[in-house]
């Protein structure tokens, strides 16, 4: 094992870049990229049976590939990679060791040791039972066995964050406040603990269910609890991607918050009120009353949309300050015409903000309505917000993000820089076609989770309007390419992380 | 008038795309309840 | 920069331009919590709000129960049910039908009861696309009035198994 004590100085930002933190970054990014490969062929492949003219995989297949799809990317890329980022927010922003490295290690391994048996009880068949495994629907022991740990390895990783931060603090190895990204990535973990809390409550008992020790689960109470990890697990990657989006901006177009105290006090809304929002899977539900869904995913909620706004101000804002300041000061648009659109994070950013904010938001809040929830309730169109928000989002500004990473933490010389440069691109608009063409579909009925839209095979017959299928094939060309961008990312990433030219340690070159 | 207002923000830009986005976020919420109406009685 | 520590004192007052973006931003946030309130009193869909718990089983029996009594015909193996005005309606989803297939009639109110006797289903009815969750052991207990005649059709849109895209179920509104 590496000097717990061994550092070097980072020629660009002065961040001392510890190597057991630079190890531990390393493994977690590089296996988040290996399992969004999985995912992506999964994506693919989901995709092309989607597609009514290619209808590519038998039903069963097609599920269970949906099935993998769903925890390979949503759970196991997007996890991975934010491990890596927490001890990036802590241990570099905060110039100091990692806690417990030993600790960190285990945290992976126990990461690792669930995903990859959460995936082998999957691809055998054993786990046919999609994202959310809704009891009664049973899955082989050894899969709830597998979340837990895969939960309890990023609880820890989430322990570990909070350790270093705390030895920060004794040591002062930081002068005030700690940086936005780092306050913003502790609102993160914070809303992870009660996140990997719920999972716990909840894959417990089913896993002790599937062995058999408990007879009964009430079915709507599992909805109710697993939509406490389920939801609010994407609350981490909101709040981890408004982080890295101040990150970006910063890296880009050397943009910095224009009011600290409006930015923080909206990660603060983002941790006392976003998890509440979890409701909003229930809405249509036979088990609440409207007095409980109105209270948990309105009021409450709207403060969470509240910081999202703020964000979706301060972000821009922060971009077309420092662009003023570096002589774009033409007209209302010179600062975003002329910014860095050569460069992949700038790309990068846009994209999953805009994504994020007109896509993904405008629909999330709608649909999250107690009385709209009727329209779109398991409809294509909840999985064209979604991928709104959580792809078009989350992964684009963590891929963005990743093109940085490389060179900066883990000193190599990107492979491909033109390829990187134009990924954002395909990646963006893949998933502006896929989530509106869902959205379109969706709103004129098309069910999610569904091998087959035109029922060719249903008892009593049945048939969309053409435009459904219109939609739907707007939606896989726009899959393909978002395919295309990410195993364009897959290669960069791989390629430079293994391959790229070591630099020096004084080269101050970041992209 | 609008010109004066606009230069003492120190974004301007973000303050269209902010109307912008504002816009479309109304058009699409009200939208949707438009289309709710439409549907069979219910409740 | 937001990778380095703030100024010591960085607790200052909004810019205008914050001030009105966030004066907006949460007069549109009450607006939207204002508007659920005002549609269940002024607007004519408003989901479930009567929780009722009922077994698998019973649910099954009471479902068989009003399908016999009110049967009228068959089709494809499914019964065909024509329930008299102010009859309590029972809808049953099973792993992977409808049951039974329904005759209604248009301005008339009918109280549904659905559920379902094995896994979580998705009743999904098109094409006006009206989705609710059906979940075993609850009853979704919904009041529904057909506004206009036709042929409507129940998908389901959760997943229930291998053939779950096969589940379709039917609505015939005179």
């Amino acid at each position: 094992m590496t000097n717990a004590a061994e550092f070097r100085t980072c020629p660009i930002t002065g961040k001392k870049v510890f190597k057991t933190t630079q190890n531990l970054m390393w493994i977690n990014a590089v296996t988040a990229v290996v399992f969004i490969l999985i995912g992506g062929i999964m994506a693919l492949l989901v995709a092309l049976t989607r597609w009514p003219a290619v209808h590519l995989l038998p039903a069963d297949l097609f599920y269970r590939f949906l099935t993998a799809h769903g925890l390979n990317m949503l759970i196991f890329w997007i996890v991975f990679f934010e491990i890596a980022g927490l001890y990036f927010g802590s241990s570099v922003l905060l110039n100091v060791r990692l806690a417990t490295p030993k600790l960190a290690w285990l945290a992976y391994l126990l990461m690792l040791v669930g995903a990859v048996m959460v995936d082998i009880m999957v691809f055998t068949g054993r786990a046919d039972v999609m994202f959310t495994s809704y009891v009664p629907l049973m899955a082989h022991p050894l899969y709830y066995l597998g979340i837990i740990l895969f939960a309890v390895g990023a609880l820890i990783g989430c322990g570990i964050f909070f350790a270093t931060w705390a030895i920060a603090r004794a040591e002062k190895t930081y002068e005030g406040s700690v940086p936005l990204v780092t306050f913003g990535l502790t609102a993160a973990a914070i809303i992870a603990v009660f996140t990997l809390s719920a999972g716990a409550i909840i894959y417990i008992p089913t896993f002790l269910w599937s062995l058999g020790i408990i007879k009964n689960l009430d079915a709507a109470m599992y909805r109710l609890i697993f939509w406490g990890l389920g939801h609010s697990s994407q609350q981490i990657n909101v709040t981890a991607m408004v982080s890295i989006w101040y990150l970006l901006g910063a890296l880009t177009v050397g943009a910095k918050p224009v009011n600290e105290k409006i930015c923080r006090t909206a990660f603060v809304l983002y941790i006392l009120f976003i998890n509440l929002a979890s409701e909003h899977h229930l809405l249509t539900d036979p088990t609440l009353s409207s007095a409980h869904k109105i209270a948990n995913t309105s009021y409450f909620m709207y403060l969470a949309v509240l910081a999202s706004m703020i964000h979706a101000l301060a972000i821009p804002m922060a971009l077309e300050v420092a662009q003023r300041k570096n002589g774009y000061t033409k007209g209302l648009f010179e600062w975003f015409t002329k910014a860095p659109w050569g460069q992949p994070g700038f790309p990068a950013l846009i994209f999953s903000l805009f994504i994020f904010g007109f896509i993904g938001g405008i629909t999330g809040v709608a649909y999250g309505t107690e009385q709209l929830a009727i329209k779109s309730h398991n409809t294509w169109a909840m999985t064209g917000h979604f991928h709104g928000t959580v792809v078009g989002g989350t992964t684009l500004a963590f891929m963005g993000l990743t093109y940085y990473v490389i060179p900066l933490i883990f000193r190599r010389e990107l492979i491909g820089k033109k390829l990187a440069t134009i990924q954002p691109y395909i990646f963006g608009i893949g998933i502006v076609l896929m989530s509106l063409g869902m959205g379109a579909a969706g709103t004129l009925g098309s069910p999610r989770r569904h091998w087959d839209v035109t029922f060719a095979v249903s008892i009593i017959p049945f048939s969309f309007d053409p435009t459904v299928i219109l939609f739907t094939t707007v939606a896989a060309i726009g899959a393909m390419l978002a395919v295309t961008g990410g195993a364009i990312y897959v290669l960069v990433s791989v390629l430079s992380v293994f391959f790229g030219r070591k630099m020096a340690a004084n080269e101050a070159k970041i992209i | 008038m609008a010109e004066e207002k606009h230069d003492s923000f120190p974004a301007p830009g973000t303050f269209v795309i902010g109307m912008v986005f504002f816009t479309l976020f109304v058009l699409f919420y009200f939208l949707n309840w438009k289309w709710l109406s439409m549907i069979w009685i219910v409740g | 920069m937001p990778i380095t520590s703030p100024e010591k004192y960085w607790w200052k007052p909004a810019d205008k331009q914050e001030k009105i973006w966030i004066t907006l931003s949460l007069i549109w946030c009450l607006i939207l919590f204002a508007m659920m309130p005002l549609w269940h009193i002024y607007g004519k869909q408003n989901p479930s709000a009567e929780p009722l718990k009922i077994r698998p089983a019973d649910f099954m029996k009471v479902s068989n129960v009003f399908i016999e009594k009110y049967k009228v015909g068959e089709e494809s193996g499914i019964a065909i049910v024509e329930p008299p005005a102010g009859v309590d309606v029972y809808l049953r989803g099973q792993m992977w039908n409808w049951v039974p297939i329904l005759k209604l009639k248009k301005g008339v109110s009918y109280k549904f009861h659905i559920s379902s006797t094995d896994l979580m289903h998705g009743f999904s009815l098109q094409p006006m696309n009206m989705n609710f969750q059906i979940v075993p052991g609850h009853d979704n207990i919904l009041n529904f009035t057909p506004t206009e005649a036709g042929t409507f059709h129940i998908i389901c849109n959760e997943f229930c198994g291998i053939n779950h895209h096969t589940m379709v179920g039917k609505i015939i509104v005179m």
